[in-house]
């Protein structure tokens, strides 16, 4: 509860510089083409219904300060996937900043798969073996399962469980829920006031409209690659 | 949909007909599990380490075979996912069949390790001109893609584009393309167009030991390399056409950058030579086809420097296995048998995997200076 209440709230014009929405069209999706939005059964042929949102959030407490969250989701995107990343800042003494291309070096990344496969992966640079300097970036992931050779339960097994013995930690409480939504809420309401631009403004398969890019490239970030 | 699981004690396997994407992601994991219990270590800690993400480009089965293998040995110095493509457009039926491989590896600590995840996807129908939906999916997060497109440059632009589109790093082989000027002119305008998207070139890669010796021995006789007025290129011909190879351009656009000579300024004599501009003389440059009785088609055998009374001769020895140096000159004459140990494929690629991806291998100013030459001969042909 904290930290939703320390969310700054996105209104006004801010709506416009830090969320964008999309609806995606028809496109090739692992391999078969899928419709568009508009073109699914029971969908109205003119809607105007978000399939994907893109946003940036600031939360104003003094160990985040600073720090922006940004945030990806979406409908007929290339793979589903859940996942928290962090992008460490880089150090402000690189030890081979003489002879490799510090620009060119790209953030290191610690990852949290929720789903699926759970684990966590962490991306770092490291030296080639050898004498020249030469730095690459690596991948080192740990899959929860592969490591404890024994079939975890499943999502609702442990809530149902939880809920049996009265451990409440997995469950999202009323003023939780409340909170959060009134963040969706102030976006949702900018929204209405501003018409979005021309849907489907994405095609099924990718990761969303181009504006998607450009929100987080005004501050000199990208998407990882997923 | 039809299945088989096997497994052996350093490679795990499966392989589905009709499988959907989604699941091969599954299966993969399927595998890690699998090699986890190898290790014998019910808790270890089940890491996969990744250095990048392989997409290679297979015309047909017997190619992705070939791949197979050439990966098969270098996974334990590159780490990756590899995703080998065969697309067949031509099919009616819209099917993505699938063979799966773990290639696990001991480490020090002697607990196995996944090294790499090899994933042949044979792509029919419809979905083979929209590869780019399948590929995306499967590639590792965050790594470098790299791709190895292993034929020659196909007519059509789509796939090949759709490609390049994805990759950080993208490698062929000049030496498979059928008209090498037109390929090597297309690779050139990819350099112009997609400023981000490296290339690398196993031809290119063939010629670091004539590269290396040419730089060192021209610049071992002082005045050498800026009065050198005469080029003599010999290479091996194609059985089926006359066409020069592209290993002769591409060591002529690299000598141009080196020596500092201009190629966009360049003239075409009757005799069939061209002429280039240095800063204050001309440079004649012919190519030569020669019989070899080792040498591949399309491969170098000789390089002649001239410059005034002075040569520097790099010949390659009928066995193959030896360049011979002879220099001529301003100060001295000598000969020299340098031993080579020509590269095999997985060398080649090996290599081109240890170029980073933005890294600068010289091979686009070497494009680049070799566009006019390209052009000009490509009007003679």
């Amino acid at each position: 509860m904290h930290v939703l209440d320390a969310v700054q709230h996105i209104q006004g014009d801010a709506v416009r510089t830090s969320t964008t929405r999309g609806q995606y069209g028809p496109g090739w999706v692992s391999g078969e083409e899928v419709a568009g939005y508009r073109q699914e059964a029971d969908v109205a042929p003119e809607s105007r219904t978000e399939t994907f949102v893109a946003l940036k959030l600031c939360i104003d407490t003094w160990r985040w300060a600073d720090v922006p969250f940004y945030l990806r989701t979406g409908k007929r995107m290339p793979k589903r996937s859940t996942e928290i990343a962090i992008q460490f800042k880089r150090a402000p003494h690189l030890l081979f900043r003489d002879v490799v291309d510090v620009a060119a070096l790209e953030p290191n990344i610690l990852t949290m798969r929720i789903q699926p496969n759970e684990g966590i992966s962490l991306r770092f640079h490291t030296k080639v073996p050898g004498s020249p300097v030469r730095i690459r970036a690596a991948n080192m992931d740990f899959l929860y399962g592969a490591s404890f050779l024994m079939q975890a339960p499943s999502a609702y097994e442990t809530l149902l469980l939880d809920a049996l013995r009265g451990d409440n930690t997995l469950f999202a409480r009323a003023d939780e829920v409340e909170a959060a939504w009134s963040i969706v809420d102030d976006i949702v309401e900018g929204w209405q006031e501003t018409p979005a631009a021309e849907f489907p403004n994405y095609e099924a398969g990718t990761w969303g409209p181009r504006e998607a890019e450009e929100l987080i490239e005004r501050d000199g970030r990208e998407w990882r690659r997923l | 949909m039809a299945e088989a699981i096997d497994s052996g004690p350093l490679t795990l396997t499966w392989s589905g007909r009709g499988v959907d994407p989604a699941r091969i992601e599954a299966e993969l994991v399927r595998l890690r599990y699998g090699a986890a219990g190898y290790s014998g270590a019910a808790e270890g800690a089940a890491i996969r380490t990744s250095l990048l993400n392989l997409v290679v480009y297979a015309a047909n089965e017997a190619v992705a075979d070939e791949a197979s293998e050439t990966l098969a040995r270098l996974t334990g110095h590159h780490p990756s996912r590899a995703l080998i493509i065969i697309a067949d457009s031509s099919q009616t039926e819209s099917r993505i069949d699938t063979r799966l491989a773990a290639h696990c590896h001991l480490s020090s600590g002697l607990e196995q390790q996944v090294c790499c995840e090899e994933v042949v996807l044979s792509v029919h129908g419809n979905a083979a001109e929209h590869l780019h939906s399948v590929i995306i999916p499967l590639l590792v997060p965050d790594l470098p893609v790299y791709v190895w497109w292993t034929g020659p440059l196909p007519r059509g632009r789509h796939i090949f584009e759709e490609l390049i589109e994805t990759s950080d790093r993208f490698i062929i082989d000049s030496a498979r393309f059928r008209h090498p000027t037109h390929g090597l002119s297309r690779v050139a305008n990819l350099c112009r167009e997609t400023p981000d998207c490296a290339i690398g070139d196993l031809n290119w890669a063939r010629l670091r030991v004539w590269r290396e010796l040419l730089a060192q021995r021209s610049a071992a006789q002082s005045g050498f390399s800026k009065a050198i007025d005469h080029v003599e290129i010999g290479y091996t011909p194609r059985a089926d056409d006359d066409f020069l190879p592209a290993q002769a351009f591409l060591l002529l656009g690299w000598m141009a950058g080196h020596f500092a000579w201009t190629t966009d300024r360049l003239d075409r004599t009757a005799g069939g030579e061209i002429t280039l501009s240095g800063r204050d003389r001309s440079i004649a440059v012919r190519f030569q086809a020669t019989g070899h009785p080792s040498a591949e088609a399309s491969s170098l055998t000789n390089v002649r420097l001239q410059a005034g009374g002075a040569s520097l001769t790099i010949r390659l020895s009928d066995d193959g296995r030896h360049l011979l140096l002879t220099e001529q000159g301003l100060e001295r004459s000598t000969q020299q048998t340098i031993a080579i140990e020509p590269p095999g494929q997985g060398e080649l690629l090996a290599a081109q995997l240890d170029d980073l991806p933005g890294e600068d291998t010289g091979y686009d100013a070497t494009l680049l200076a070799a566009t006019p030459v390209l052009e000009a001969l490509d009007v003679a042909h």
